[in-house]
């Protein structure tokens, strides 16, 4: 029961981006991926979810081959992306923003995560009758990661939560990540910018350099080697 | 005055068919250029069951409408999907308006050009309103044309779909994310753009009777309308409405018929000058 | 055979010689079908009316075919001014008293005007609502048509009661009368004309095409960001295109009424306009054969009985529910664009270019051979051109307090850049650290909100985007914009400055010096092609070129505008390490030929490689300046990179510089 990543191919047109991409994530754990701009990062996200088709290669969810299925069906099952820049509905307010994330479980579910989340951070309750559009980016980040637990996640991928926040914004964003993979108990792959906050909330770590990985292992091996400074600076 | 009272009824019909294209064009971002021919299908439907006499009339209405409803949605998925598959690929245009052809073609030779009476659904007479003596039916489609544009705001504003359609207009790729087809989004919205054209058909058939081509002109002052109030507002079909066909009515009593139309068509260009994507409109920013 | 071939080839190579012998084929053509309406018998009246239609709606569909198979602009109006250029000139000439030849000259200028004015209009709309103004201005046509009194309503025009006759005046030219195909024992001479006018329209139209002026309009079509980048004034491009494709139109116009002598205001409906824009997408939009061929083959559709025995067929299934001629003419439209997105033509040369690469591989094996540009072609270039002369110390653009806002978000907060002359100055930083944004900056994509931007001292910040690029900068993009399905050699074609400055005159005529100037712009192409590593690609479509080939066809057509700055975002995004090892390769041949660069790049070997000056950006401002070394050692660099606490861990530590690739 996780989600297998197998020999994975894919990219824009004639553009190969990822380059037999193979990982596993178990529920309950966060698998950072991290690299270069242009590594592929994003596209292994987008390709995972749905909203880029594979080449080739196979995607497995707890035993599901779903490397053909449309984006949809893919969050039915329980893959939920969060994607780079939050995507929010910016003209919906953060209630039915949150609303929207419960399409994929049917109505109702996931309610008592989403509780105790707003009761965690009181900021999403006061504004939740708000345009989410006019919201602050930390605030906007916390509602997409509200909406996704609304959906009852069995797995997350989650593109740069941190882009664009401040380091006491992104520690609160962090936090809100830690929540909810205790709550729900879904297996979270992270894409992040700041690779040291990234790789201390993950278990396990994959290093991505031109579409390939490069480096895997336990977050705090990745740490000290050379793989993370040199997919990022080249040397 | 006259012109004035008038061409604020007329505009009503022009209002509720422009309503559909507002429906389809947030949703998907595309528009039934069949859509006239939907109100004669919405009105030889109603025609066709007009003999079934255990059936009141708002439940021959009804089938009338749903009847368009439904082929609208066959026509989304069949007509228009296949041929919008990126935001290059207009041949969606085409493509509906290929079924119009279609649809007018047959309907002609299965019904006939002459109009037919359509016996119920119709307030006979003249009313008089603000002093001016109005046809009760146009008057009658105005109110539905506003009831609908209300419905359609407080819909969008406070129903589970209408927060999807709200959803897709922005974000169709998002929404997908969020367990929900776009697709699924996009045959609702044809569905109900249908309908409503079919129940303007069934409303205007009773006045002037049915014929294949009752929509025609019909389409055409509703692109008007769509283009004035613009295209992302369910508010604007009701504001470009009304100044349409005010705008015609008045040149039309002014200086005549034909030039009436001339003026709205004038009015058109001069919105697009000032405000291309319509007076109520928001502008679609197009990110690079 | 041999003979043949080597004919062929000669054909080939010999531009003018090509164009005369296509006139001349159009011209025997024209001449055999006109032969049956000169004989005057009574049997042919028919069959030359259905040839007057087949030129009328044949020069309105090549006009169309800039607008919706260049352009990419849907327009349901081409009906419209067919009905102007029709009715305006049996006007003028009957109730005006005008000479007809001046009235026809005439109603082509009114549709043109009336064309350019709804044209710039309409052209900031965008999706579908340009197709819905059209359609509009097409039925209103109809309605004054139908309504006004002067143009006889619905008795058409002329009219016996108006005019005492039904029929105009057969025109007179030079002593000639030109008979239309009304009356047997009479030769229908007027078809000759317009078979001759019908072949010069088609001669301008195909040159427009196959110029850089129809190249403008196909960068508009693949994309309006791009065709500014190519130096086109997009808005002013669209209005020109919109207003000569309402002169074809008029010009069908005109031809429909020599060869009718009477107009009705029902022939003049949407189902024209449609008619129309299917033989355009019958043939095949943006080829140019295709609404010659699309024409022929709908008209013969519509006016002939070819189309009874399916009508026939579906009578005996059922009397009442079955389509005739129109409503089969909407399922061939639907049908056309489901089966035959490309059209007649378009699908056949798609079979063609299938079927050719094998040979053009055989021929020249561009992936072993050519592919990588030997070091003796890059000399023999380099020696070719002298190095502009520069010293490093000029300075050619400055950038000073640019900030750009969206909405709340301050994209680029006061930035400063210096670029040299001659020299390659790198942009780094992660992600949403605005540097394609400054990019979009200089080039005018959006304005600044405050600071300035001067190339060689001109301020330009303030400059549309077409005319920064006429003033010397090129650039490439994030993802390629190409013409997918035009060759290597024609996309490369269409970065010469040529593109947007050509004046329409000029591209119809093509004059003499055109054919000079289109040879020195293929030999400059094949030049470019050999500099990037093409040579051996040129006939390739260009979307079957791999990734890396593709960004090497992007940089050849920068090049093409012979810029003295060049902008690359992220050429080296989808490269693999060889690729990205070759392109800097070219970098450093391109700087020593004296040209300027901005790369904004994440490669840091690249960066490494090529640049002179690194400017590091974050969050929309610089974070750091200088030489490629001191930037990526810089700790804050090393932050923005690698996140908040990697300062404190091996604090500034310098960074080996590897070349490793």
């Amino acid at each position: 029961m996780s989600l297998i990543v197998n020999n994975l191919v894919s990219g824009y047109g004639r553009l190969r981006v990822l380059q037999e991409v193979s990982m596993e994530i178990a529920p309950g754990t966060v698998a950072s991926v991290v690299g270069a701009n242009g590594a592929g990062k994003s596209t292994l996200a987008l390709t995972l979810s749905g909203l880029l088709r594979a080449t080739s290669g196979t995607i497995e969810l707890d035993g599901t081959p779903i490397q053909r299925m449309a984006p949809e069906k893919r969050a039915g099952l329980g893959l939920i992306h969060v994607p780079e820049g939050r995507r929010l509905f910016g003209g919906l307010t953060v209630a039915e923003n949150i609303a929207m994330g419960r399409h994929a479980v049917g109505r109702r579910k996931g309610d008592d995560v989403v509780e105790s989340l707003l009761d965690s951070f009181p900021v999403l309750r006061e504004r939740w009758g708000q345009r989410a559009g006019l919201l602050s980016g930390g605030e906007q980040q916390m509602v997409a990661l509200t909406r996704a637990a609304a959906s009852q996640p069995r797995y997350l991928l989650l593109d740069e939560p941190s882009l664009g926040l401040s380091p006491r914004l992104s520690f609160e964003v962090f936090r809100l990540i830690s929540m909810i993979t205790e709550q729900t108990g879904a297996g979270v792959l992270l894409i992040e910018q700041r690779v040291d906050a990234a790789l201390e909330l993950a278990t396990e770590a994959h290093v991505l350099e031109h579409g390939a990985v490069v480096a895997s292992g336990p977050s705090h091996e990745i740490r000290s080697s050379d793989a993370v400074r040199k997919a990022y600076l080249g040397a | 005055m006259d012109a004035i009272v008038s061409g604020l009824v007329l505009g009503g019909l022009y209002a509720l068919v422009a309503q559909g294209f507002v429906l389809t064009y947030v949703t998907s971002r595309t528009i039934n250029f069949a859509s006239g021919e939907f109100l004669a299908i919405g009105a030889f439907v109603a025609l066709g069951v007009g003999s079934w006499s255990w059936l009141p009339t708002p439940g021959k209405v009804a089938v009338g409408v749903v009847a368009a409803g439904i082929i609208g949605a066959i026509a989304y998925r069949l007509l228009v999907v296949p041929f919008a598959r990126s935001e290059h690929d207009s041949r969606w245009l085409l493509s509906t308006v290929g079924l119009s052809y279609v649809l007018l073609n047959l309907l002609t030779h299965a019904e006939g050009a002459n109009p037919q009476k359509l016996p119920f659904a119709r307030a006979e007479g003249t009313t008089s309103l603000l002093g001016v003596a109005v046809n009760k039916q146009q008057l009658w489609i105005a109110l539905v044309a506003v009831l609908v544009t209300v419905a359609l705001v407080l819909g969008s504003r406070f129903t589970s779909a209408g927060v999807l359609m709200r959803a897709t207009a922005e974000d169709p790729q998002a929404v997908s994310l969020m367990g929900v087809s776009p697709r699924r989004v996009g045959v609702m919205a044809y569905a109900l753009a249908s309908a409503i054209a079919g129940l303007a058909g069934i409303l205007w058939a009773a006045e002037v009777g049915a014929t294949p081509g009752l929509g025609v002109h019909i389409l055409v002052s509703a692109f008007a309308v769509g283009v004035i109030g613009g295209l992302t507002s369910f508010w604007g079909p009701l504001v470009g409405g009304a100044l349409f066909a005010v705008v015609v009515q008045v040149g039309s009593y002014q200086v005549g018929a034909l030039w009436g139309q001339v003026f709205g068509l004038l009015l058109v260009i001069v919105v697009l000058v000032i405000r291309p994507e319509g007076l109520l409109g928001r502008r679609m920013e197009a990110k690079l | 055979m041999a003979r043949l071939t080597e004919l062929a080839a000669t054909v080939r190579k010999r531009p003018a010689l090509r164009d005369l012998l296509w006139v001349l084929a159009l011209g025997l053509i024209a001449f055999w079908a006109s032969r049956p309406a000169m004989s005057g018998e009574g049997i042919t009246l028919a069959d030359s009316q259905i040839l007057g239609s087949i030129c009328a709606i044949m020069v309105a569909a090549v006009g169309l075919n800039f607008l919706v198979g260049h352009a990419r602009l849907v327009s349901l109006g081409q009906g419209a001014f067919f009905a102007i250029g029709a009715y305006a000139s049996a006007w003028l000439t009957l109730d005006g008293g005008w000479h007809p030849l001046l009235a026809m000259v005439a109603a082509l200028v009114i549709a043109g005007v009336i064309g350019a004015l709804l044209a710039m209009a309409s052209m900031r709309l965008r999706g579908p609502s340009f197709a819905m103004i059209t359609l509009v201005v097409t039925i209103l046509v109809e309605r004054i048509l139908v309504e006004w009194a002067p143009l006889g309503r619905l008795s058409g025009y002329p009219n016996t009661l108006d005019h005492g006759s039904g029929l105009l005046e057969p025109i007179k030219v030079f002593g000639m009368e030109l008979d239309p195909p009304l009356f047997a024992g009479i030769p229908a001479d007027v078809i000759l004309a317009i078979l001759i006018v019908l072949v010069v329209a088609l001669y301008g139209y195909r040159n427009v095409s196959q110029s850089s002026w129809g190249r403008s309009l196909r960068a508009i079509g693949t994309s309006e960001h791009l065709a500014a980048h190519l130096g086109v004034n997009v808005y002013a491009r669209k209005v020109a295109a919109m207003a000569v494709a309402s002169v074809y139109g008029a010009v069908g116009g005109v031809f429909y009424v020599q060869v009718f002598a009477h107009l009705q205001p029902e022939s003049f409906n949407i189902y024209l306009s449609i008619t129309i824009i299917l033989a355009v997408m019958l043939g095949g939009a943006g080829t140019v054969l295709g609404p010659i061929v699309g024409s022929i083959v709908i008209v013969l559709l519509q006016q002939t009985d070819v189309l009874q025995p399916l009508v026939t067929a579906q009578k005996n299934i059922s009397e009442s529910w079955y389509l005739s001629t129109p409503g089969l003419i909407g399922l061939l439209l639907i049908l056309t664009l489901a089966v035959l997105p490309q059209g007649l033509v378009g699908g056949v040369q798609g079979l063609v270019h299938r079927f050719r690469p094998a040979a053009v591989n055989a021929d020249v094996e561009p992936d072993a051979g050519a592919a990588a540009p030997t070091a003796e072609a890059a000399e023999m270039t380099e020696q070719e051109e002298s190095p502009r002369e520069t010293s490093g110390e000029d300075v050619l653009l400055t950038v000073r307090g640019v900030r750009r806002m969206f909405g709340g978000l301050t994209a680029v907060d006061g930035v400063d850049l210096t670029v040299r002359a001659g020299q390659v100055h790198a942009l780094i930083g992660p992600n949403g650290a605005g540097k394609t944004t400054l990019a979009n900056l200089i080039t005018g994509v959006y304005a600044p909100n405050e600071g300035e931007i001067a190339l060689r001292g001109q301020r330009i910040d303030t400059a549309p985007t077409y005319r920064i690029i006429r003033s010397g900068i090129a650039r490439t993009f994030q993802t390629p914009l190409l013409f997918g399905h035009e060759t290597v050699e024609e996309n490369v074609l269409s970065g010469f400055a040529h593109t947007g400055t050509l004046p329409f005159w000029k591209a119809w005529l093509k004059l003499p010096s055109e054919y000079r100037r289109d040879r020195v712009m293929r030999e400059r192409t094949a030049e470019l092609m050999e500099l990037v590593g093409l040579k051996g690609f040129e006939h390739l479509e260009a979307g079957s070129l791999s990734y890396g080939k593709q960004r090497a066809l992007e940089i050849a057509r920068a090049l093409a505008s012979d810029p003295s700055l060049l902008i690359l975002d992220e050429p080296a995004a989808g490269l693999n390490t060889a690729e990205t090892a070759e392109l800097g390769q070219l970098m450093l041949r391109l700087r020593a030929r004296g040209l300027a660069m901005i790369i904004v790049e994440h490669h840091m070997e690249l960066v490494t490689m090529v640049s002179d000056e690194v400017t590091c950006m974050n969050t929309g401002s610089v974070l750091a300046h200088g030489k490629p070394a001191e930037v990526l050692a810089d700790p804050h660099v090393v932050e923005a990179y690698l996140g908040v606490s990697a300062v404190a861990e091996p604090a500034g530590a310098p960074l080996e510089r590897t070349d490793n690739a």
